[in-house]
């Protein structure tokens, strides 16, 4: 009596067997999800568009780095390369943003773009200075390794109750880096931020780029050098190690001089120094590029579309494919906004 | 071999010995004379041992490690590390207790004597409040203490139970109100209040933009300023403009954008399963669009979900494209299938047909084989074969 179901070539049964093609799906779609918050990690790409003067091309340089790690910090482009190219090759390696830098008229503008049918928001470049500026006018520059491993935390700040073309601008840049979900975030991958700061009076956006540092309150210097640099002092002079921890009388750094408010309680340990439920205090040293920027031109597509932001004068509706406008045509836009307000609440 | 030294010398002997290698308070000890030099001399040897090995530890109720589920197993190994850390401080803490083997034992012997006294008041009082019901007065007292002592002998089998159930009640009143508190504080972060007092009772300070930057990381790490929504657990944590509206003056927004996943799926769906009502009303949306005033507010509110993360259908074009794509690949497949089809039977017929003819062949060369045999017979030399009529018609 033969069993119907063995037979020579009968493997191990795994349930209904999966096609490779399937399998290999769900593994590049898990590539692009980020495993803890289930979201999908958002990535960017930094590229120019015509010729661009050296420094110009520094500072794309520069903005690959505050982009990293999702971003290819070696891109390479031709001349010939059109944006059509790069829509097309956006698409299967899931980069969703670009930040397009061009210098028309001598004037650095920079375009952010959400990939398929994004909208794209242009900014005019009116100041910025590079990364290795910075360094060099700093007197300790810090660039510790594997500060590039996580991307930067976002903050927004000097945007709140403002009218259209802001909000959506909010919603781009929260959505520019992948999302952190407080409860579970690792402190220690937290270690840049990157902060945009709306300046009413002046209509600009201020474009900062930080490390964070946590350093331990209420800790003397030795002590906490003793346990950074995990080597044996010289205490050759000294009778006992009393004298050594003890001798500038001084608890605490010299230069704490910070308000309660800027010492958290850690919720975790983040390093030797700084550990759990022990106050640290919040340093931020600037690295990266520094822009100030105004916004000039909103458009519906990806650089291309309905010009959304300086609101066509004569036109009363949507403006179609209007020309750049340098300045922008503020009290008409206010009021425009102040009814688009009335009507969304 | 049999020689024995002499008491005396091998004393001085071993002093001498000992002298070289013990330390200065035994040898101290070993001058005093008495009882009391020896019981020195034991006091400096017990100091020697260290107390781990010395004193009793509560082994009887250390479970068995082996047996312990995963988390219990974490749980002690954690508990045993923070122990090793503790008794380093402890023993590099000048102002904590000492912490050597005498003075354990000095300790705990102390601590015997004085749980005992507490477990006899403990059961006096207990014998009081349930035998006489009224309050302890001191001649109730003074009886119950001389029928204590008579029924000590009695009552020691019931001491050890008494005392732990004594201690037991304290212990569940406090753990339920440390539930209790676990409780509330689980629905306060579910309703995203913030009730610390920590961040309650600071006032809200105007400080200048250096600080804002400091302020993200305590925001962070205290996870508060959460906009409510839905009453959802994982409420989307953007600082959105509403919250704002009322609140401080720091105007800060953060990216914490915590998406509950469903909620994700649901809002960024990628294939629409019902192609042709999207269509219906991308069509729609196109014509609302030409409506002047609802165009503006129609074309920034898809900005801002495309801006997002968000797939917005609004073009009926690439809705119709990708419903021809669909159409057209459907077809591709049902032609596949009917060429798939059409080739197995093809494949079939061929077989069949193959096979009657063998069947027939083989009939038919029977049939040959057996005409052969019979004819075979009439190979006689000088006839050939059958013969066709009489020889001479």
């Amino acid at each position: 009596m033969r069993h119907p179901r063995s037979g020579p070539g009968k493997k191990r049964g795994r349930g209904p067997r999966i096609p490779a093609t399937t399998l290999r799906k769900q593994k590049a779609a898990l590539a692009n999800v980020d495993q803890i918050t289930g979201a999908k990690i958002p990535k960017s790409f930094v590229f120019s568009r015509g010729k661009l003067p050296s420094t110009l091309r520094h500072l794309q340089q520069d903005l690959r780095k505050v982009m990293l790690p999702y971003t290819a910090l070696n891109l390479k482009e031709k001349k010939r390369n059109n944006l059509k190219d790069f829509i097309n090759v956006a698409g299967p390696l899931g980069v969703t943003h670009f930040l397009i830098l061009s210098n028309p008229k001598s004037l650095p503008h920079l375009r952010f773009a959400k990939s398929p049918q994004g909208p794209t928001f242009t900014f005019q470049i009116e100041e910025y200075a590079l990364a290795a500026d910075i360094a060099n006018s700093q007197k300790r520059p810090r660039c510790p390794p594997g500060i590039f491993k996580n991307s930067p935390l976002v903050v927004l700040s000097g945007f709140s109750g403002l009218g259209n073309p802001f909000e959506s601008l909010v919603e781009y840049f929260q959505h520019m880096v992948p999302a952190v979900d407080p409860s579970t975030v690792q402190l220690a991958a937290c270690q840049r931020i990157l902060l945009l700061k709306y300046d009413k009076d002046k209509e600009v956006i201020d474009f900062r780029h930080y490390s964070i540092k946590l350093q331990p309150v209420g800790v003397s210097r030795k002590i906490r050098k003793l346990v950074q640099n995990n080597q044996v002092p010289d205490l050759r002079d000294f009778k006992d190690v009393s004298d050594y921890v003890t001798k500038r009388a001084g608890y605490g750094s010299e230069s704490e001089a910070d308000d309660e408010a800027a010492t958290v309680s850690l919720p975790s340990d983040v390093d030797k120094l700084n550990q759990a439920s022990r106050k640290s205090a919040v340093r931020l040293q600037e690295i990266g590029p520094r822009m100030t920027m105004r916004l000039v031109k909103v458009e519906a597509g990806l650089c291309s579309g309905d010009v959304l932001y300086p609101w066509p004068v004569a036109k009363g509706a949507v403006g179609k494919k209007g020309k750049v406008t340098e300045e922008e045509i503020e009290g008409q836009e206010e009021t425009e906004d102040g009814s688009e307000d009335e009507m969304e609440e | 071999m049999g020689r024995k030294p002499s008491p005396a010398a091998a004393a001085a002997v071993d002093d001498e010995d000992l002298a070289a290698t013990m330390p200065a308070d035994l040898l101290t000890a070993a001058d005093c004379g008495g009882v009391h030099g020896h019981a020195l001399f034991f006091d400096a040897l017990v100091q020697l041992i260290p107390p781990r090995f010395y004193l009793p530890s509560g082994d009887e109720d250390r479970p068995w490690y082996q047996g312990l589920s995963k988390a219990a197993k974490a749980a002690m190994k954690a508990q045993s590390r923070a122990n090793v850390k503790a008794a380093r401080r402890a023993r590099l803490d000048p102002s904590a207790p000492p912490a050597s083997t005498l003075e354990l034992l000095k300790k705990s012997v102390a601590d015997q004597a004085a749980e005992e006294e507490d477990d006899d008041d403990e059961e006096n009082s207990r014998e009081e409040s349930t035998e006489a019901g009224d309050e302890a007065s001191s001649e109730d007292e003074d009886d119950d203490e001389i029928e204590e002592e008579d029924e000590d002998g009695d009552e020691k089998d019931e001491m050890p139970i008494a005392p732990a159930a004594v201690v037991s009640e304290d212990r569940s009143v406090t753990y339920e109100e440390l539930q209790e508190r676990l409780r509330r504080r689980i629905a306060e972060l579910r309703g995203n209040r913030c009730t610390r007092p920590e961040f309650l009772n600071k006032p809200k300070k105007e400080k200048g933009k250096k600080a804002k930057g400091k302020n993200e990381k305590r925001g962070k790490g205290e996870g508060k300023k959460r906009k409510r929504e839905d009453g959802t657990e994982d409420a989307e944590g953007k600082d959105g403009k509403k919250a704002k509206k009322a609140e401080e003056k720091p105007d800060i927004m953060y990216a914490n954008v915590v998406v509950d996943p469903k909620e994700a799926r649901r809002r960024k769906k990628r294939r629409i399963k019902n192609k042709k009502k999207e269509l219906e009303r991308a069509k729609r949306m196109q014509e609302a669009k030409q409506d002047p005033e609802k165009a503006n507010k129609i074309a920034w509110d898809t900005a801002r979900r495309r801006a997002a993360g968000e797939k917005v259908h609004d073009d009926p074009k690439l809705i119709k494209e990708r419903l021809k794509k669909e159409e057209k690949r459907q077809q591709k497949h049902a032609a596949q299938w009917k060429e798939r089809q059409k080739t197995v039977d093809k494949q079939r017929k061929e077989k069949q047909k193959k096979r009657t003819e063998n069947i027939r062949e083989r009939a038919h060369q029977k049939k040959m084989r057996k005409i052969e045999k019979r004819e075979k017979k009439l190979m006689r030399p000088g006839f050939e074969g059958r013969k066709d009529g009489y020889v001479n018609e």
